[in-house]
């Protein structure tokens, strides 16, 4: 049953299922979205059997499966999983039957088409992250990008035209440079043969050849097609529209997949392949990262719309993700994927949460909400731990990936840093850092904020909920300290200047780590600020009485819950599948780029060293 | 075999006159126009039979004439040439026309004309088309020319109560007549040249090619071969020369403009190939002739695609979106000219047949949206008009996402693979820039067609026109839009095919 579990099948059955569910004949009724789910489900037990089946202890891509497509073009079908890929697509695989489920909710006209594009999204996403072929990644870049400009303009609120048109123009016009970038990275190679736009063969050949300007020209054409998706800061624009726009069960998958195939991209198509133009350009893309992250932040702690603050937050945490990777070490890098692994299912459950809220309050307004907390509990219960885990509170998963890439991207300079089980434990000093800041902030920003209710109020309010927070972290790091080294040393260690062997970009990384780590501070802010809105106070006036979750919401939220506290507790599976991928990618950048390899002289028993 | 090879390569290209003729002959009985609607597919369905039977049996015929190794086929001395270019693109043009013939069939414009009269000027222009396609010297090239261009005029101006129609038709001819006038200067003075270096009068390809091989020719030969250029240029409708199209397309009945957007840009697309092998590819100004023709092919697409932005009229958007499309193809020519003949020749062909079954599937879908109105003005299809439509036709509806992706070139459509190809091809040919910004204006182009989509689907608003349900027109709609996606998922067949262009090419 090999073939079962290929990446082929993989790709192919979601696409089936939705053919198939668009010929279903009942076009409004729930029929479809059950044969889509039970699909979806299928899907999910063959991304299973293929984590378990494969070891992805090398880092190289397996079950690779190459056949001629276009011969004459030099275009195949080549579908291969290495560790990271295989992370991404277990993501989408538990997303999807979760958004299927939720779209019952707020899907009520054409939910038979509505699925089968959600089923489509699926495939192309798997197919975006399996493919080891220039040109068959753009097919699937562009068809991923089609079902979703119509779930988010057929499907999506009052002013869905303009934002889906806006959509697919900002990704329509990365696309195009894309295309002249795989075109001319497929040709420039070997001008005499035929061309080959097999991910292996191309690498190969740009790695032979030196294009001067041009290689330049072609990375940025990369990287700029991958970071409007992403989005890094400036390429943004279409970002507030879609996510205020589009139905929030397909956001699960947008916000929760879409955008890290973007970043995967970035990662595998643009750093990978134009190692020396990257150490060029990296430095600019650092700074737009870092400032994104500050700057979403900062927007997403002054909007007045659920939707806004959550799209702005998924921008502040992806500008991290691709802070992270421009670092190109093998913590940076595994941590970037395990925190857009574990963004996933945040954003995932946070926007459900809003379709949710929205369906029994009619607006999304953080005005017209409040006082949920005492109408419907376990909604606001949903809503706090997803809340806490976008945040990055240890413990839950948001933390082990935000720590990883903090940690892997200071150690930019060649400092080797064992990436142990434990080491989601040595952060308790950050973790009380964190929790210090929060409490503080929260208690500036309740004195401070206009519209705060009066000072004693606001203040008790402030310093209960701060207390609360501070009481949980207090315990979580004396769960997480004795199973670690200890924090303090470890930090120490980590600050310790190593001059030996310095990355060309070890002095700005370090930098921009030290300032984006005030994000992370910022994300407390305003995530504190949408719970004290949205669960606490008096009720909104012009909105309906709220009613608890019911059993499918249950059933819809409950998996991704569950992932939250399992990954944050227990990251190690995670870790060992995305570890050994991350160096080798991290191996082969550092030495097309010139960079000093990474070892790893600390290295405990138990790790690989690169 | 009863005829010689020569004989049998007049057979179908006369077929289709013969046919015209047959169908004039039947057509005695004025059609009935008792001013009530009539029901389409009633009336002169044999007419219409007819006509597929003999574009059909003509694309058979070239099919089966001798294979892809075997020497080219001349006809009436150097007159026509049947070779690995023409081999690919006369099946495709009877294919095309037949599908042509199907849309106006269905089309409601057409329902209260005579149909066989507007079915024998389709069939003319297509053995026009095909006079030009196969044309191996400039005379057969012009009589080719003018035969399409003739029977043009009449179907852009094919209803004779509509005033937008009688402004194209007016507007095409006088556009057209200018147009001829350079050609046939043009071949004058490339006669004259060629005639003195080689010491006897040509007026074949292959001999003017060699007369400009030689490195003789005196500028006035050059002046010649440009305006011939020029000339086929107009009839593309690539920018400088692409004034007419937005009127006339708008004007003319909307099967009649489908046939002007497919069959006459394929086959002038091939004359033009086969004009500038047989002069600037062999000579020291071909380098200066693929920059021009870069220059012609971004400004079209630019300008296309911007202009396509701005329309509201569907068929003047498509009219924008055709010289874009003239544009691409030109990328093609840019290839084959900077040196990669086999790469650009392919990709050019494989795309304008791609192109000629896209464009009718897209005509297709605004002949399927069109009312009836008797209000000239209430009858175009605008982007408020078709609001919503999609949701009352999903058969339409899949056909327009399907073509107009093809059209913005999104895989897995053949327009996809079209586009790529000559881009790759231009790439390969050293020609970066070009090739960047041929893409930066396909992002235009992507938003314009989605414009269409989104009014076409994300809107709701009370139907103003009902649309039209033909038999017919379905079988064009569901033909092309399968064409589309079949040569886009499994393009190799498609493109080996259209890589025996080259081989046994002639001259």
């Amino acid at each position: 049953m090999d073939w079962c579990t290929s990446p082929t099948a993989l790709v192919v059955l979601p696409m089936l299922a939705a053919v198939g569910v668009w010929t279903f004949p009942d076009k409004e009724g729930s029929g479809a979205r059950g044969i889509a789910l039970v699909a979806a489900l299928c899907e999910l037990m063959l991304a299973i059997g293929r984590a378990c089946a494969g070891s992805f202890a090398t880092g190289e891509a397996e079950s690779l499966q190459v056949a001629a497509w276009i011969p004459s073009l030099g275009v195949h079908w080549a579908l291969g999983l290495d560790g990271i890929a295989m992370a991404l697509v277990l993501l989408v695989a538990v997303l999807t039957p979760v958004a299927v489920l939720a779209s019952a909710g707020d899907v009520q006209n054409k939910s038979r088409d509505y699925v089968a594009c959600l089923l489509l999204l699926e495939g192309a996403l798997i197919g975006g992250f399996c493919a080891r072929d220039l040109f068959l990644f753009y097919v699937f870049w562009e068809a991923m990008l089609v079902p979703s400009y119509f779930l988010v303009g057929m499907w999506g609120g009052e002013h869905s035209t303009r934002a889906s048109v806006r959509f697919f123009l900002y990704t329509m016009s990365a696309s195009m440079l894309l295309l002249v970038g795989i075109v001319a990275a497929a040709s420039v190679g070997h001008i005499g043969e035929a061309p080959s736009f097999l991910l292996s063969d191309c690498q190969q050949h740009l790695g032979q050849v030196d294009l001067g300007l041009g290689e330049g020209l072609l990375f940025l054409a990369f990287a700029l097609a991958f970071l409007v998706k992403v989005p890094l800061f400036p390429l943004h624009g279409w970002l507030p529209e879609t996510y205020s726009e589009a139905p929030a069960s397909s956001l699960a998958l947008i916000s929760g997949v879409m955008v890290k195939l973007g970043a995967i991209g970035f990662l595998r198509f643009a750093l990978l392949l134009f190692p020396r133009a990257a150490t060029f350009c990296l430095p600019t893309i650092m700074a737009l990262a870092v400032f994104g992250c500050l700057y979403a932040a900062w927007l997403a702690a002054g909007q007045s719309r659920l939707r806004r603050v959550l799209a702005y937050s998924s921008m502040s945490h992806m500008c991290l993700c691709i802070l992270a990777l421009c670092a190109m070490t093998p913590l940076s890098v595994t941590g970037s994927v395990v925190q857009m692994v574990s963004h996933g299912i945040n954003a995932a459950a946070l926007f459900l949460l809003v379709g949710m809220i929205e369906k029994r309050c009619q607006s999304d307004y953080l005005s017209e909400l409040g006082g949920l907390a005492h109408e419907a509990p376990m909604l606001a219960c949903a809503l706090g731990l997803s809340a806490f885990a976008a945040i990055g509170l240890p413990g839950l998963n948001g933390f082990v990936g935000e720590f990883l890439l903090l940690a892997g991207t200071y150690q930019s300079d060649g400092l080797g840093v064992a990436l142990t089980e434990g080491t989601v434990a040595q952060g308790g000093i950050v973790l009380l850092l964190t929790a210090g800041a929060l409490v503080v902030l929260r208690v500036a920003w309740g004195l401070w904020s206009l519209d705060a209710p009066p000072w004693g109020s606001a203040f008790g309010r402030a310093l209960r909920l701060g207390g609360g927070l501070l009481v949980g972290f207090g315990v979580a790091s004396l769960v997480a300290l004795p199973v670690g080294p200890l924090p303090a040393g470890y930090l120490m260690q980590l600050l310790a200047p190593k001059a030996s062997s310095l990355d060309p970009l070890a002095t700005p990384t370090k930098l921009s780590v030290l300032v984006a780590i005030a994000s992370v501070v910022m994300a407390a802010v305003y995530m504190v600020r949408l719970l004290e809105r949205t669960l606490f106070g008096p009720p909104g006036a012009y909105r309906p009485r709220a009613h608890d979750l019911d059993g499918r919401e249950r059933l819809v939220l409950m998996p991704l819950l569950f992932a939250m506290v399992a990954l944050g507790v227990w990251p190690a599976p995670l870790l060992r599948l995305c570890e050994p991928s991350a160096t080798a990618m991290v191996q082969y950048f550092r030495e097309g780029a010139g960079w000093p390899s990474f070892h790893a002289p600390h290295a405990p028993e138990g790790t690989k060293a690169p | 075999m009863v005829f010689s090879p020569a004989g049998a390569l007049l057979l179908p290209l006369s077929l289709p006159v013969v046919a015209a003729a047959l169908l004039l002959l039947l057509s005695d009985a004025p059609p009935q126009n008792d001013g009530g609607p009539s029901q389409p597919g009633t009336g002169g369905r044999h007419l219409l039979l007819l006509a597929l039977l003999a574009l059909c049996t003509s694309a058979a015929l070239f099919c089966a004439l001798p294979g892809a190794g075997a020497p080219p086929v001349r006809a009436l001395g150097q007159a026509l040439v049947f070779d690995g270019l023409s081999r690919v693109v006369a099946p495709s043009l009877c294919a095309v026309a037949a599908l042509a013939a199907l849309l106006g069939f269905g089309s409601v414009q057409l329902r209260h004309q005579a149909p066989a009269e507007w079915l024998a000027l389709l069939l003319l222009g297509t053995s026009g088309a095909l006079c030009v396609a196969l044309a191996g010297d400039v005379l057969a090239l012009f009589l080719g020319v003018e035969l399409m261009s003739m029977a043009s005029y009449v179907l852009a101006g094919y209803r004779r109560s509509s005033r937008r129609a009688q402004e194209a038709a007016l507007k095409y001819y006088l556009y057209g007549a200018f147009a001829s006038a350079f050609m046939v200067f043009g071949m004058a003075l490339l006669w004259g040249e060629a005639g003195r270096v080689l010491g006897e009068p040509t007026f074949s390809l292959v001999g003017i090619g060699f007369a400009a091989g030689t490195g003789t020719l005196q500028p006035l030969g050059w002046v010649g071969a440009g305006l011939l250029l020029c000339g086929l240029l107009f009839k593309v409708g690539a920018v400088p020369f692409h004034m007419w199209t937005p009127d006339v397309y708008q004007g003319a009945p909307t099967p009649s403009t489908a046939f002007f957007a497919a069959i006459v840009k394929l086959a002038s697309f091939v004359a033009l190939t086969r004009v500038l092998l047989a002069t600037v590819a062999v000579t020291a100004v071909r380098e200066t002739s693929a920059n021009a023709l870069a220059v012609v092919a971004v400004a079209s697409i630019l300008l296309g695609n911007v202009l396509a932005l701005r329309q509201v009229s569907i068929k003047r958007l498509l009219a924008y979106s055709s010289v874009a499309h003239a544009g691409y193809a030109t990328l093609g020519l840019v290839a084959v000219l900077a040196g990669r003949l086999q790469d650009g020749l392919t990709a050019l062909t494989y795309y304008l047949v791609t192109y000629g079954a896209i464009v009718i599937g897209a005509f297709a879908v605004v002949a399927a949206l069109e009312g009836s109105q008797a209000d000239e003005r209430r009858q175009e299809l605008t982007l408020e008009r078709m609001a919503g439509l999609g949701r009352s036709h999903p058969l339409v509806a899949g056909a327009a996402i399907a073509s107009l992706f093809a059209l913005a070139g999104i895989p897995p459509t053949a327009g996809f693979v079209g586009k790529l190809h000559l881009l790759l091809a231009c790439v390969r040919g050293g020609y970066l820039g070009t090739a960047g910004l041929a893409a930066f204006g396909s992002a235009f182009g992507a938003f314009a067609y989605l414009r269409v989509l989104a009014a076409l689907m994300f809107r709701s608003r009370p139907l103003e026109t009902g649309g039209t349900r033909s038999p017919w027109l379905a079988g064009a709609l569901l033909s092309s839009t399968a064409a589309a996606l079949a040569m886009g998922l499994f393009p190799e067949p498609w493109l080996a095919w259209a890589g025996q262009a080259l081989s046994a090419m002639a001259p």
